[in-house]
């Protein structure tokens, strides 16, 4: 890495950190030694401490984070350059418009400059951080050498989506948040656009399958999405045969239903399926695995691994909830993709028409994470005004900011401590919706409706965005809630000794303890691989409730493993 | 619908990360001559025999330990505050003056820190941090604060404070000799009201290790014990290790109460036998390992300052508590009160008569510095020189290649270099010219300051031991003034003073023996006349121990 002057804004500053190491607690462990990603820090042999080159120190903490005994200190300022910006495309004109909103670096010249950044940690937290644990570190130097089929290569070991990944995850409470220079308070290297910077210069490689250690196995998969993707990517180049059942008839899940083309464009959404297909993945599609099938699967095959997702909509027991024009997220944004994608008006808004005559529709959607987000954008292009409403307090809600701030761009009217005292309606269709205010003290506590402030709006389609659970579609054999993801008291040694969980909650993580959810996460993805009877496995949103698209392809993955260990 | 198993009990074998990780590779250069004089031989491990690995393993081990000293102590605190008021027939002060006080001293010098491992203080607060008498657990009452450092770099002279002030407190109220029941009681609930607040807001043993009153003494004169600590088996196992355990805590052990790494403790100093590392470590790679004699006060490669500030300060403790029994101190000491109006003891001579003491031993080094030194030597460089073999030494001081400052030097040296290197200067890791012989004199003192603690706890065993039956008997209903036991001496006094200077002579020439082994291998290569360097060495601790010994002669047995 070059070292650069340490700035604070655009002029360089004099002063480099400086490390003390307390030498009545120091014991000479080398824990801080081996982790220096500068080597500023070695051994004075005589007094077995450890001693720092403050010229070669940037201030990361590192040491800090990991030392035992808490005997060194850093103080002063973190040597290294503003992070880069990836662009936003703000659409001109929202009405049918799916172009991508999100880009990623868009020359050489910006993603060398954030490559840069990077310190290539010898116990790297962004490896911790990342739900599948790509070697960030190996991909960023490939990068920075100018080698995108390496940097492919070590993509491929761990993660078949990075295309999806860089494009859906939220990095601020994974890898980058768990970036050393944001456990030390800095702005982390970007490395969600710089995996996409990968992707879309240089095409995922193709799917090579076997020969391997899962040649002669057979195994089944229920589901279709992200998990299942996980599932069958690791099990098809092993050399396992795999078919995979899906109820709908297109394949993907939520990759093709549940994330919007201006966010995840068709092409990136489909090209998975393409390739498993493409590599010899067996896929029976319009196909629903009803529980007495499971049983035939199971004596059938292998084994089987139960991906089928999280697919019922929550909805609010509210007066009115029953009036036409009350739908839930996943029906609106089958609609409305369908109806984009076809250029012509949307059923759902089409319905109150005549009585809106032309004034445009307006939407209330429930809710304001990543579902809703979508749905409120997605109504936006189709010429609706959007009322968002969450009844958490802005500062609690556990809502991604970029997708609050895309929506805002949009024109939708985003309004926290709200929530939904009823509809009203007339002939059937809903026509008001009456809301009232909440307060909520802290974020431990869930919110009170106060009524203090009670408003009326006018509406056309109420879309219910809370969030899924888990259905229970296999009694017995999955979980009918999502399993207890406890950190146990006595946390995996290496977690600690990487400095992760002491790096507490970083700013740029939201303030969310980062050490934790990467735990969290870990202890999903090993879940997924201990089975829930003999030969069969869950994984993805069916085990671990509503998630994210690499979780799921992570516990895809580890389920697969442990077919393959068997 | 449940898995197949708890996925919090389950761990990887690998890492997760594995592939990712690319840890630097430690410094190994060196290890093996740095610690070469330190290490206890590999066939003295106690723990390699499987009875003894089992008890140690075992989580009840320091419970057991503890246990007994717990009911005595609570009975000590009891029995002072509603027992009898005469001292010689009260449990508690019997208990605590005449045996325990004495035995102490027996157990640093044969063991170390034996003490520590069964005390009841730390014990007793250390059981309500951990929430727990013996089990692992993971959640701990208390703030869990680390002591700042700008107390923390000074040591163990924290300890040397607590023990002055402490000292001063039993002088004052006459708690020890002939012992007062009830202020025994509110000495001791004091200690064990302070452990417990300082375990509720700090982590680990930091009352131990830094405040409590004894730590210091135990640990320097415990330097003299046969007992090396819990030490690495294979210092490269514990060099690759990527997870510390021991110093973090493992599944079945907590990260060390003494903030001491197995893998580079060269001394029983800070090893305070508590066997969480043995239990921790998922290598197996811990000994208990039993050495020679005065192998940590004449072994180890780094000295630290504040122990030997600490035998400095408490020479002069206790030859202020044998000066303290002569009739030229009753003069002085009944002077100053006057002149001050307070009593005895005057914390004016008290602190005098300490820090004049200190300060003596410091000049008597200054001045052997000054006579002595070699003029050529960067102290800085000199000190990370020290753990090689003198010869070695000498020719790279010789060759002129230690002249230089921060030169990386031969292979096998794994020192700093660069221009930026340097290590952190405060009172623990500065070096000068005058510590370069303070420190490894002062560490040559320890036997002869450690026998004179224990000779002047001998009269009040010799003559008060016996006491303890009958106090014993006085709980039940049996004990008096006039049983027999109750004035039976061990010794008359002349025998008393012949015993004290006994040990005082054992001490003084195990302080010459030791200082001739410490000089020959840390002074004589930076002294200009290494063979005078020497001579001083031994005469030191022979003038300490002539010093003592007419003392208790002087003293005729006092207690």
């Amino acid at each position: 890495m070059t070292l650069l002057q340490p700035t604070v804004g655009p002029t360089p500053i004099a002063r480099t950190p400086h490390v003390t190491v307390l030498t009545d607690r120091c014991a000479g462990c080398q824990e801080c030694v081996i982790r220096c990603p500068t080597g500023a820090l070695t051994m004075d042999l005589g007094a077995w401490v450890a001693v720092a080159d403050d010229n070669r120190c940037v201030g990361c903490r590192q040491c800090v984070r990991t030392c035992p005994f808490s005997a060194i200190e850093v103080d002063g300022p973190l040597v290294v350059a503003p992070r880069e910006a990836a662009a936003y495309h703000q659409v001109a004109e929202l009405a049918g418009n799916l172009e991508e909103t999100r880009q990623g670096f868009p020359t050489w010249t910006a993603v060398l400059a954030e490559t840069e950044r990077c310190l290539a940690c010898p116990d790297p937290t962004c490896v911790r951080g990342c739900p599948v644990h790509n070697d960030i570190p190996s991909f960023i130097a490939a990068v920075h050498r100018g080698d995108l089929d390496e940097a492919h290569r070590v993509l491929r070991l761990t993660s078949f989506l990075p295309d999806i990944c860089s494009r859906v995850c939220d990095q601020a409470l994974q890898c980058e948040g768990a970036c050393t220079w944001s456990l030390a308070g800095g702005a982390p290297v970007a490395i969600g656009a710089i995996e996409r910077f990968i992707t879309d210069n240089a095409p995922v490689p193709a799917l090579q399958a076997g020969p391997g250690r899962g040649s002669g196995l057979s195994v089944a998969v229920v589901g279709s999405g992200p998990a299942g993707i996980g599932a069958a990517f690791e099990l098809v180049r092993a050399g396992a045969e795999v078919t995979v059942f899906e109820k709908d008839v297109r394949p993907g899940g939520l990759l093709r239903w549940g994330i919007p083309s201006f966010t995840l464009p068709r092409q990136v959404a489909e090209r998975p399926w393409g390739q498993l297909r493409a590599a010899g993945v067996r896929l029976v599609s319009g196909h629903e695995v009803t529980p007495e099938r499971v049983e035939e699967l199971r004596s059938s095959y292998d084994a089987v691994i139960l991906a089928h997702g999280a697919g019922q909509a929550l909805r609010l027991p509210v007066e009115g909830g029953d009036l036409g024009g009350v739908v839930d997220a996943t029906e609106f944004l089958n609609q409305a993709r369908t109806a984009l994608i076809q250029s012509r008006p949307c059923s759902l808004l089409a319905q109150s028409e005549e009585r809106r005559g032309s004034r445009p529709a307006t939407v209330l959607v429930l809710g304001a994470g990543n579902t809703a987000m979508d749905v409120a954008r997605l109504a936006r292009r189709l010429g609706a005004g959007v009322i968002c409403v969450d009844w958490m307090d802005r500062r609690f809600a556990p809502v991604r900011p970029d997708e609050l701030e895309e929506a805002g761009h949009e024109g939708v009217d985003i309004r926290f401590g709200r929530t939904l005292t009823r509809l009203e309606g007339d002939a059937g269709q809903v026509e008001r919706a009456v809301l009232s205010t909440t307060r909520q003290v802290s974020a431990a506590k869930l919110p009170e409706v106060t009524g203090a402030e009670v408003t009326r709006e006018n509406v056309d389609l109420v879309v219910m965005a809370m969030g899924y659970r888990i259905e229970a579609a296999f009694p017995g054999v999955a979980p009918d809630k999502p399993i207890t993801r406890r950190v146990p008291e006595l946390v995996d040694r290496r977690f600690q000794a990487s400095g992760l969980l002491a790096g507490g909650s970083p700013a740029f993580a939201r303030h969310r303890p980062v050490g934790e959810l990467s735990l969290t996460r870990e202890i999903g993805r090993m879940s997924a691989g201990l089975g829930t009877a003999d030969r069969v496995f869950v994984a993805g949103d069916a085990l671990v409730g509503p998630s994210t698209v690499v979780e799921a392809m992570a516990q895809g993955r580890r389920a697969a493993e442990a077919v393959l260990d068997r | 619908m449940t898995l197949l198993k708890d996925p919090g009990l389950s761990k990887p074998e690998t890492d997760p990360v594995a592939v990712a990780i690319r840890l630097r590779p430690p410094v190994r250069s060196g290890v093996t001559e740095r610690f070469a004089p330190s290490d206890p031989p590999k066939g003295w491990d106690l723990a390699a025999h499987p009875r003894v690995a089992r008890i140690l393993r075992s989580r009840k081990f320091q419970f057991a330990l503890i246990l007994p000293n717990q009911i005595i102590f609570w009975l000590v605190i009891g029995l002072g505050l509603l027992g009898t008021v005469v001292p010689g027939l009260n449990f508690g002060t019997a208990i605590t003056w005449y045996i325990w006080f004495c035995l102490v001293f027996v157990m640093m010098v044969a063991v170390g820190r034996a003490w520590c491992v069964m005390c009841p203080f730390g014990g007793f607060a250390e059981w309500i941090q951990r929430r727990t008498f013996w089990q692992r657990t993971q959640r701990r009452f208390g703030l869990g604060r680390k002591l700042p450092e700008p107390i923390a770099r000074y040591g163990f002279l924290l300890s040397v404070g607590a023990f002055l002030l402490l000292t001063w407190i039993e002088e004052y109220f006459n708690i020890a000799g002939p012992g007062n029941p009830w202020a025994t009681s509110f000495m001791v609930l004091g200690i064990v009201g302070s452990a417990l607040v300082f375990f509720l807001v700090f982590e680990r043993r930091t009352f131990c290790r830094y405040v409590c009153p004894l730590t210091a003494l135990i640990g320097t004169v415990g330097a003299m014990g046969s007992v090396a600590g819990f030490r690495t088996r294979d210092r490269q196992v514990c060099l690759d290790c990527k997870t510390k355990d021991c110093m973090r805590g493992g599944v079945n052990g907590y990260g060390c109460p003494w903030y001491t790494w197995p893998g580079s403790a060269d001394s029983n100093l800070t090893c305070g036998l508590c066997s969480e590392c043995f239990k921790g470590c998922p290598e197996g790679n811990i000994g208990l390992y039993v050495q020679k004699p005065l192998t940590s006060v004449i072994a180890p490669t780094r000295r630290r300052a504040d122990v030997a500030w600490a035998v400095a300060l408490l020479w002069g403790l206790v030859l202020y508590q044998q000066f303290n029994a002569t009739n030229v101190f009753a003069t002085l000491d009944g002077w100053l009160n006057r002149v001050t109006g307070l009593a005895y003891p005057n914390p004016v001579d008290y602190i005098g008569f300490i820090a004049l003491i200190a300060l003596v031993m410091a000049g008597i080094v200054k001045a052997a510095e000054r006579g002595l030194s070699r003029r050529d030597l960067d102290p800085a460089l000199a000190v990370r020189l020290a753990p090689y073999p003198a010869p070695a030494a000498t020719h790279l001081v010789t060759s002129g290649l230690a002249l230089s400052s921060g030169l990386a030097l031969s292979p096998g040296l794994a020192l700093s270099s660069g221009p930026g290197t340097r290590p952190s200067v405060n009172f623990m890791s500065r070096t000068s010219r005058f510590r370069m012989y303070f420190l490894p004199l002062m560490y040559g003192l320890i036997p002869v300051v450690g026998a004179d603690y224990f000779a002047r706890q001998l009269p009040k065993f010799l003559q008060h031991a016996s006491r303890i039956v009958p106090a014993i008997g006085h709980l039940f209903g049996s004990g008096s003034t006039s049983s027999a036991l109750y004035n039976t001496r061990l010794m008359s006094d002349p025998g008393i003073v012949m015993v004290q200077v006994a040990v005082i002579a054992l001490g003084m020439f195990a302080s010459m023996w030791a200082s001739w082994k410490i000089s020959g291998r840390d002074l004589t290569w930076i002294s200009r006349r290494p063979l005078a360097a020497r001579a001083v060495a031994v005469a030191l601790p022979l003038a300490c121990g002539l010093v003592a010994a007419v003392l208790y002669v002087i003293m005729h047995a006092a207690d």
